[in-house]
């Protein structure tokens, strides 16, 4: 079985998981861009609330 | 600078401790969120709103910040380094942009209690907010865990250039470095 023996200081490519990781931190940080920039906030999740009746107990 | 390694360990055990406390009140407030959104009572519901808030202001945030901070003294106080390997620096990173969105999503859960404070009891407020952010720093907080402990291996170009002191003792593996030593 072939091994690859590299030597200190040799430059080494990008490790796959850090390739998925970035795609996936840059995807996160335009969603919450996106997000504050569309008035995302404190008030503004009130819409999606529901505001319902108390439970007949 | 490298810390003494009695010094490092305590290191060690403050950063462990304050990330899982952060965890475990992530945890909490995500239980919580969901007990406000799925109860029919009232009075838990608008009792569960009003205790978001304390809970992030006694927990979350030292826990985040204490978790940063030790994080910080951790990586910089040791051979790992702040910018050397990859997932050293993706938890920074995901521990930045968590605190940062603590931060800033404490003013809802703010807005939030104040609703369920002055809010009659003739109706409740039910709002998915809390559950999908207390998730979603579940799940960030859970791949940094998984990070730390398998530490996959990666130099960044600026750690391939910084030469290895190998005699110490407590520098990791050059397997885990990345590197392989001829």
């Amino acid at each position: 079985m072939m091994t690859s023996q590299r030597h200190p200081g040799a430059k080494t490519g990008m490790p796959r998981w850090v390739k998925v990781f970035l795609l996936i931190g840059v995807a996160l940080i335009v969603l919450i861009a996106v997000m504050l920039l569309t008035g995302h906030g404190p008030g503004r999740h009130m819409p999606h609330a529901l505001e319902l009746p108390v439970a007949s107990r | 600078m490298t810390m003494r390694p009695r010094l490092r360990r305590f290191a060690l055990v403050a950063h462990v401790a304050a990330s899982v406390g952060w965890l475990g009140a992530v945890v909490t407030s995500l239980a919580l969120g969901l007990l406000g959104l799925t109860s029919g009572d009232a009075a838990i519901v608008h009792a569960v709103y009003r205790v978001l808030e304390p809970l992030g202001w006694t927990t979350l945030v030292p826990f985040s910040l204490a978790s940063l901070a030790t994080g910080l003294i951790q990586a910089l106080g040791t051979n790992w380094g702040l910018i050397r390997h990859y997932w050293v620096l993706f938890k920074l990173a995901m521990n930045l942009l968590a605190t940062g969105v603590l931060l800033l999503y404490m003013q809802t859960l703010g807005y939030l209690a104040d609703l369920a404070r002055t809010a009659t009891s003739d109706g409740m407020l039910q709002t998915p907010s809390p559950v999908v952010h207390a998730g979603g720093a579940t799940v960030l907080l859970i791949v940094a865990l998984v990070l730390s402990v398998y530490k996959p291996r990666g130099l960044t170009p600026w750690g391939q250039t910084r030469t290895v002191n190998s005699n110490d003792p407590e520098y990791p593996s050059a397997r885990r470095a990345g590197i392989t030593l001829d």
